[in-house]
Formats: structure tokens, sequence, C-alpha cells
């Protein structure tokens, strides 16, 4: 905070800005840059955590019956409602853990999506398996909520794995600053992205001056926060390689 | 000025110093209050700088499964593992996704799976759990934000049998991970000692000076002058930015003179270059048109 502080100043900026307008700007500025920044720095924003997975399958999918290869219908499983993270943006690794011969096992689940949960039940060789499982990330049709769904867990017609777990890697939203911002900055936030964040809050502070004077910086500042971002401009190379190859 | 030479911290101050006589305000500086503007405009410039002149700046650390990476990490270079007592070798990054696959020697492939003499190594955030499953206070907890945090395997953790898929031992008895080190990008620390270089070419200094200049007399300065500063800051980055997408450019363009050249080695089979049509091929039956 004091270093927006200082800029500000440095800009010239008089007007004085109350604490909480500046910490409302570093909020948004660091989840600002981690959107335009998330395809280059996603290993930064990972979270782990372990979901219950609910004992009941989940009724909302249709039952299309024993599959063909298993003798005993797939059926989809679905993470205890209320436990997804709520800073959740995406999610990277699914994982199906159970307790197998006193054994600890931990399974990959590969990703389905609505359109193909018919056909994994007819393919010998892709229908889910405790060795093999599946998941399902969907939203609740009624509220919008993620719900993630796991199928594979049936060891045979009649017996589920034990202690079935989700082991869920997610990309989550960087947390907003409550105080003491500058100890705090580092965290979840990679170094090169420092200077974005501070540009990008200078900005947005300006933009909630009132005095039309500092809103002749809003360009410039706007500018040096793209500047910043730039370094691993992947769009930029892409259209740099599409433009050689239809050259050739 | 342009100066190609490496410039030393003492080199820049007195550089300042000239510039802050200029507008009357040496007395209210202090050595102190400019070593902080020069390194923070370094550092500054460095960030913007830092994916073109990244070797410059490289750092190693001891890792192993669950280490967590220092601050000034940027991204991985190069990686060697091995057993605790026995030789390393160069381990390949993988993404997580592919990772916890490659990692379960149940799973994987004979010819991908990490083995002691073929490791592989992924950053991700902190796994609160290793080998025992999460406690029944873990589950369902919003885990707190952490810095990356380094995984590699094979390690006993991501799997406890002792066997492959196909009967081999993966890790000996008593080991559960492989130890190394991590050689990585970083953002360098502050420069303090007088004759130590600033760490960055040549050609950013004087963009250090301006940075630096903005950084410290921005406050005593008028407002024009201020803005007139930032400006020249925004006009170098762009310049550095253009000379960076001049450099891309020209590394594409000879790569393209190098795929002409590869692409003029195959031939149809009437002679003509694989580019072309064959006159064989294209041209109809009792037409005397040339080919190219």
């Amino acid at each position: 905070m004091s270093e927006v502080k200082w800029r500000l100043h440095l800009l010239g900026v008089t007007q004085s800005l109350d604490d909480l307008l500046i910490l409302t700007a570093i909020n948004e500025a660091r989840r600002a840059i981690q959107r335009d920044a998330l395809s280059t720095h996603e290993d930064a924003w990972g979270k782990w955590v372990a979901l219950p997975l609910s004992p009941t399958p989940d009724t909302r999918f249709p039952s299309w019956g024993a599959t063909p290869t298993l003798g005993y219908p797939v059926l989809w499983y679905p993470v205890v409602p209320d436990t997804i993270p709520p800073d959740l943006i995406s999610e990277v690794v699914v994982i199906l853990a159970y307790r197998d011969n006193s054994v600890w096992v931990r399974r990959q689940c590969r990703k389905v999506t609505l359109r193909e949960i018919y056909q994994i039940t007819q393919d010998s060789f892709v229908v889910p398996t405790p060795h093999s499982p599946a998941y399902l990330l969907d939203r609740d049709p009624n509220i919008g909520v993620p719900r993630l769904y796991i199928a594979g867990l049936e060891r045979n017609a009649d017996e589920l794995v034990e202690e079935p777990l989700v082991e869920l890697l997610y990309l989550a939203e960087v947390p907003a600053l409550e105080d003491f911002p500058d100890v705090d900055l580092d965290y979840n936030l990679p170094v090169d992205l420092y200077e974005a964040v501070i540009w990008k809050a200078l900005y947005f502070c300006l933009l909630k001056i009132s005095a039309p004077e500092s809103w002749a910086l809003v360009p410039q500042v706007s500018e040096l926060v793209l500047l910043s971002l730039a370094q691993r401009d992947v769009e930029e190379v892409v259209a740099e390689t599409k433009e050689l190859s239809s050259r050739e | 000025m342009l100066l190609t030479t490496p410039l030393t911290l003492q080199q820049a101050l007195e550089w300042l110093w000239v510039i802050a006589e200029r507008y009357h305000v040496a007395s209210d500086l202090d050595a102190g209050l400019a070593i902080l503007a020069i390194n923070r405009a370094w550092r500054s410039l460095a960030a913007f700088t830092l994916y073109k002149d990244e070797d410059l700046w490289i750092a190693q650390t001891d890792v192993t499964w669950g280490t967590e990476l220092p601050v000034d990490f940027v991204r991985p270079r190069v990686c060697y593992l091995g057993l605790p007592d026995g030789d390393a070798v160069e381990a390949r990054y993988v993404n997580i996704r592919e990772f916890l696959t490659l990692s379960d020697w149940n799973r994987g492939h004979t010819f991908n799976v990490a083995r002691i003499h073929r490791p592989v190594y992924t950053i991700w955030g902190k796994r609160p759990w290793d080998q025992a499953p999460p406690s029944a206070a873990q589950i369902g907890l919003i885990p707190v934000p952490t810095r990356r945090v380094f995984y590699c395997a094979p390690c006993r953790w991501d799997n406890p049998a002792p066997l492959s898929a196909w009967g081999e031992e993966m890790l000996p008895s008593g080991v559960d991970t492989l130890v190394g080190t991590l050689e990585y990008y970083c953002l360098p620390h502050d420069v303090t000692e007088p004759n130590a270089f600033l760490p960055l070419r040549g050609h950013y200094h004087e963009a250090i000076l301006y940075y630096s200049l903005f950084f410290l007399l921005g406050r005593h300065m008028p407002r024009e002058m201020a803005q007139f500063l930032l400006g020249n800051l925004k006009n170098w980055l762009s310049r550095i930015r253009e000379a960076e997408r001049e450099s891309r450019r020209a590394r594409l363009e000879r790569l393209q003179v190098f795929l002409e050249r590869i692409f003029l080695l195959y031939r149809n089979v009437d002679g003509t270059a694989a580019g072309e049509r064959s006159q064989v091929a294209s041209a109809p039956a009792g037409s005397d048109s040339v080919a190219r």
C-alpha cells in the first residue's frame, strides 16, 4: 500500500485517498492481473483440497442400465455440494483416493463432458472403473453453483471402493488482502507480476479520483500496465508464427 | 547519453546527484534514499525485461518432493535429481496434468513412467498431505495460498505399492523420494555495495537513471516534469518491447530461410521442386503449358 501511495504522490496526486479505497484498488488490481496472467502463470495459483463424496449417486443423470463390459450401471457420485471451494476458477487435477486392501490408492480421473456420459458406458476401454475413474464438472441447473461428479467407484455390482475421497487441485482466485497488505503482497502473486499489479492499482486509484487533472495520467499508467504484462506475450508469438506459416 | 559499459551503484549515484543539484533538491536527499530509488528502478525494469534477459539472473536451490520455492523464483531452468546417495541425472519438466499419471507406476506406460534414471518434476501449489490420506480435519478445509512448491517422481508418496504393474521395483527400499538441485530464473536481490554492478545490460542504463530520477525527485518536481519523466519511461519500455519484437521477427525470418533450404531438398519425380506442381501431374493431356 505504501508503494501505491508513494507513486500517487510522485505523480502529483494531491487529493488524499483513504486507505480503504487504496486497499480496494490493490485487490481489484491483483484480480485483474491474475485474470490477464492466468495462462502464463497458472502454477502460482494452485490449491489442493480434499473433498468428501456423497454416498448416494446423483439421480440427475439418466441410467442406461448395465454397461456391456461391466454388467452393472455406471453411476455418478457427487462431491458434497457445500464443500466445493468458493474461490474455484477451474479444476486442474482431480484424483480419486480410496483404500484397497489397507493400501491407500490414488488414481487421477479423466475429464468427461455431458456429451460423453452415454458414450463412456458403451466402450469397454473407456468405461470408468476404480483403476481409471472419470469426473464431470458441471453447474447446478437451478442455482449455477459448480458441482463435481465422479464415476468409477464400483468395485463390482454390489460393492463400492472403501473410504472414497476426492483430492482436487484447482486454480484459485487470488485472495483479497484485508490488512497489512504490504506484508502479504508476495503471497499468491509471482514476483514478476508485482510491477504490473502496482501500476494497475494506481490506474484504479486514478479512476476513483474526482480531480480532472488526474485523469490525464490514466492513459499513460494504463499503457504501463500493458507493457509490464507483455513479458510473455503468447498471442504475439502465435500471431507471428501464423504470419510466417501463411507466407509459406 | 549512451552507456554501454557496466554501471556501478556509485556511478549511478553520482549521476543522480548531478541532476539533483540542477533541480536544487540535493540537500533534501540522502544516499540511503538514492540507493533505494536506484534499486527500485532497476528491479522494476528487470521485471519488464525479465523474459528477454533471463539468462542474467540464475539461482540454485536444493529440492525434494514438497520443497517450497523461494520468493524470487520466476521459472525453472534445469533440474538434476537422483537417489540421496547416488548420481543425479537431468529431470524433465512435465505439466501437473500429466505428472500424476507418469508418477503412478501402476498406470504409466513402461516407456514414459518416471524412473530413477528418467525422473520428472513439476511445480504447483502445496499439497498438505503426503503419504497419509488427508485427515478428517483436512477434508473440506479451504487451504491458504502458498508459494509454488516442487514435486518430483518417482515418489512413494504418490504410489505406495513397492512394485510396478510389470513387477519392477521402482525405488529402493527405505527411499521415499529423490533429491537434487533446481536451477531457476530469478529476480535478483538489491545492490548495496558501491562498486557492485547494476545487474542489467548496458542499453538499459539510461532507463534505470530516468526511472530512479522519477522515484527520487518526482515529489519535488513540477507536475509537468513528473509527467515528462513518466512519458520518457513509457517510451523506453516501448522501445525495449519493440527491440524484443524485432529480434523475434528476425529469428523467425532466419528460421524461414532455413526451412526454404530444406524445402528444396525434396524434389518431385520429374525433377521439379516439391513446392512446384509437377508438370507431368498437373498439365492436362495435350497441353503445352510450362511449369514455373
